[in-house]
């Protein structure tokens, strides 16, 4: 019993293993997901400033001069993200 | 069923090794089929272990003792809960728990890597896959939990009696679970150097990971603390013990990256060292496990010493190898693209943190091998003690905990002193006031406490007017009340409102280390009972003796009448637990239940001020010459007359008034270290709960985004 256990794992094991050598998938041209996040990150960092202003951690000069900085980042990191990297 | 483990266990060791192999050449050769068969072996490699686990489990569940480590380590009389856990208690189990635990973890980490980040998946299959097969050619060729024992003896020796406490069943998966969790950053971090990816992408890959291990050494920790102060009946929490440390540097280091990873994902800096200290900490997570189950170390918590030690060293040094010579080849990659805009930003202040924890993890590191450096050098082993640890960690502990306050109250990038006084002057004038209030009370003595006081009243001031403040400017853009507001701004903000949870949690926790420490109060006493003693202002009288027998252990102990100017606070009944040798006939009827091992049942009353902590230990040398003569008289007795002879050894104990040597300590705020411990942990909960941007994320790729393929590096 033990061993007819055992061949039938070795059996779904190398099976399921090897499924995707036996039918190689054509791999698609989807744009790297990284690029996408790194411009999520970006529009993180925009809300993080107005918490820091909103909370009064930055004076309203350094929210706009810090603001403006950050929007230009996101604005490129989005450009990136639409053009796949 | 034990062949087939042993089957499943090699299958596990083969899929390793050729899931490594797959997903390194599906890597190198961009080959999309062969990273997809590496991920599988993974997947299927998890499956695999998990019919092991199964298999030993079930032995032990049902005490069969063909297994070997089931007879080492169970028994018939053992409880049906402890039968289950003593899976870990053994080299062989924990070893299996740990590859458990990783392939697990793996499987998630690499099913979420092959969409989010598809060109270091393969290679963090490989590197996590050769971690589990070195663990697995372990069990198979040194330490195999499918060991068979013929012919079968009618019981096992039972669970080593310390581990029979119900915070030993979650402490081993807990601790595991933080190191094989603190592996997966370390695969992402050298995938990141071999496809040269050294952005952020692995840094989000594995911050949830690396907060999961976190959370879980956390536990871990919290919950070997807390065994030994009930359990251990030293009268102590935390005593530099080797196995201790293995588990706080991965902690300490751990807790610098969490801080660094957030500052790299926002700032694109300390890509060197961000990598560094995901590969440190992995690395010392791997030497924790060494630590503990090599026995190169003397620990009061190494329950089982083992030969593995010289392979562990030579994995530990190709990992460290392998680290060091991706550091080097991709070094002109690390550098920063932006630079620390202000010193009073917070990301200077979590540089800083990151500086002092991983000088703490150092200090640790060094004092903890120090008995074997020294050993090298002079050929003579030197230890270095609590005094020696606390000499530089209370200070450094302190600046942390300082640190911890001032993050919070900074902005991100920029700062001005101005803004960062106005922010800082409430939570100063709250520190001010306590340490007021603890010079007050007589905490003059002790500057190292009123030091940390101030640090942690601060911290706690700090966070106090965050939530405040985020609640007010929330309600404001709202149109709600603040207290109204404050769930809100949590769900928005989980990671920032969590983190400062976790702040608040360590500095009410290291309060009650200060203060438990430094104003605590100890007496040793020999009493007879209806004698007293005195312990800061309580009077501690042995009322008299109690004496039961289980059919696991004989039970001694005593009752104890605690009162403070007359007024009755507590009663306590410490008690020692004997367990007898397994071999009646070498050692005597009675006299074996004496030469087994013996635990402390600590009797402990806790509140928010103090705790009352009390051990025993009967005096058995007037026992000794009617345990010699029962033996002597009757040393043919069988299993039948054993509970009478205890039984008259019991009523004897009882009713004899014999002295017992007390241990009697009052601890003030030990009960904050816990309560700390929880509110850092529902921190760590609420920062590791996907924020509602998380989700929306997660459910659009539940709808069925193709893998990307990783390209050749």
């Amino acid at each position: 019993v033990e061993l007819a256990l055992f061949l039938l794992v070795l059996l779904l094991v190398g099976a399921w293993i090897s499924a995707p050598l036996r039918r190689p998938p054509t791999p698609p041209a989807a744009p790297d997901p990284g690029v996408r996040e790194e411009a999520e990150a970006r529009l993180v960092a925009v809300r993080d400033a107005e918490l820091d202003a909103a909370t009064g951690k930055l004076t309203a000069a350094e929210h706009r001069a810090l603001d403006a900085q950050l929007r230009a980042e996101a604005i490129d990191a989005l450009r990136r993200a639409e053009h796949g990297g | 069923m034990l062949d087939f483990g042993r089957a499943c266990l090699l299958l596990a060791l083969a899929l390793a090794g050729a899931g490594a192999v797959a997903s390194a050449y599906g890597a190198v050769r961009a080959r999309a089929h062969w990273q997809a068969a590496g991920a599988r072996a993974l997947f299927a490699l998890f499956a695999t272990v998990t019919l092991v686990v199964i298999v030993v489990e079930a032995a032990f569940a049902r005490s069969d003792f063909s297994f070997r480590v089931v007879a080492g380590h169970s028994s018939t009389a053992t409880p049906a809960l402890y039968k289950l856990t003593a899976l870990w208690s053994s080299q062989e189990g924990s070893l299996l728990l740990w590859v458990w635990l990783l392939s697990g973890w793996s499987s998630l980490a690499v099913a979420s890597a092959r969409r989010r980040t598809p060109v270091l998946a393969p290679w963090a299959a490989a590197a996590l896959l050769a971690v589990a097969g070195f663990f697995l050619a372990l069990m198979v060729f040194l330490a195999n939990p499918l060991e068979p024992l013929a012919p079968a003896p009618a019981d096992g020796s039972g669970l080593q009696p310390l581990l029979r406490h119900p915070a030993m069943a979650i402490h081993p998966p807990m601790l595991y679970s933080g190191y094989t969790l603190a592996v997966v950053p370390l695969a992402f971090a050298l995938a990141a150097l071999v496809t040269k990816r050294v952005d952020a992408a692995w840094v989000r890959q594995t911050r949830r990971f690396a907060l999961g291990g976190w959370i879980c050494l956390t536990i871990g920790i919290l919950l070997g603390a807390r065994w030994s102060w009930t359990e251990l009946g030293w009268g102590g929490y935390w005593a530099w013990d080797p196995v201790e440390n293995a588990a706080l540097m991965p902690w300490l280091t751990g807790t610098a990256a969490l801080h660094s990873l957030t500052v790299q994902e926002k700032r694109g800096t300390l890509k060197g060292w961000n990598l560094s200290l995901a590969m440190g900490t992995g690395v010392l997570a791997l030497l924790g496990t060494f630590l503990v189950r090599s026995g190169v170390l003397q620990s009061i918590h190494a329950f089982g010493a083992s030969t593995l030690g010289v392979p562990f060293l030579a994995f530990i040094a190709l990992v460290l190898a392998a680290c060091a010579g991706l550091m080097l080849a991709r070094q002109q990659l690390l550098r920063s693209e932006a630079r620390l805009e202000s010193l009073l930003s917070r990301e200077a202040v979590f540089l800083l943190n990151n500086v002092v924890l991983v000088g703490m993890a150092v200090l640790v590191l060094w004092g903890t091998f120090f008995p074997l450096i020294s050993e090298a050098l002079s050929g003579h082993r030197a230890t270095l003690g609590p005094p020696w640890f606390a000499r530089y960690t209370v200070p450094l502990a302190t600046v942390l905990v300082l640190l911890s306050g001032l993050g919070p109250v900074l902005a991100w990038r920029r700062g001005s002193l101005r803004v960062g006084a106005r922010s800082t002057a409430r939570p100063a004038l709250a520190a001010a006031a306590v340490v007021a209030l603890a010079l007050a009370l007589g905490a003059g003595g002790a500057p190292h406490a009123l030091a940390l006081f101030f640090a942690a009243a601060f911290a706690l001031g700090a966070v106090a007017q965050e939530y405040w403040r985020g609640a007010r400017a929330r309600g404001a853009a709202t149109g709600r009340r603040w207290p109204a507001a404050l769930p809100g701004l949590v769900a928005r903000n989980r990671r920032r409102y969590g983190g400062y949870l976790v702040h608040a949690g360590v500095a009410v926790a290291l309060v009650g280390v200060a203060a438990s420490s430094a104003f605590q109060h100890v007496r040793d006493a020999r009493l007879h009972p209806g004698q007293a003693t005195s312990v800061d202002g309580y009077d501690v009288r042995y009322v008299r003796s109690t004496a039961t027998v289980g059919r696991e252990k004989l039970v001694l102990g005593a009752v104890v009448d605690v009162r403070r100017d007359g007024r009755h606070v507590a009663t306590l009944r410490p008690s020692r637990g004997y367990y007898p040798v397994a071999d009646p006939a070498g050692a005597g009827t009675l006299a074996r239940w004496f030469k087994g091992e013996s635990t402390s049942e600590v009797a402990l009353r806790s509140n928010a001020r103090w705790d009352l902590w009390a051990a025993v230990e009967p005096d058995l040398q007037p026992f000794q010459s009617m345990i010699d003569g029962i033996d002597q008289r009757f040393p043919l007795a069988d299993a039948s007359m054993e509970p009478l002879f205890l039984r008259a050894l019991a009523e004897r104990y009882r009713l004899q008034p014999l002295p017992a040597s007390f241990r009697i300590i009052v601890a003030p705020l030990t009960s904050w270290v816990w309560t700390g411990g929880l509110i850092a942990l529902l921190g760590g909960a609420v920062a590791l709960w996907p924020s509602g941007a998380l989700a929306a994320v997660a459910l659009r790729r539940r709808s069925r985004v193709p893998v990307p393929v990783a390209k050749a590096a």
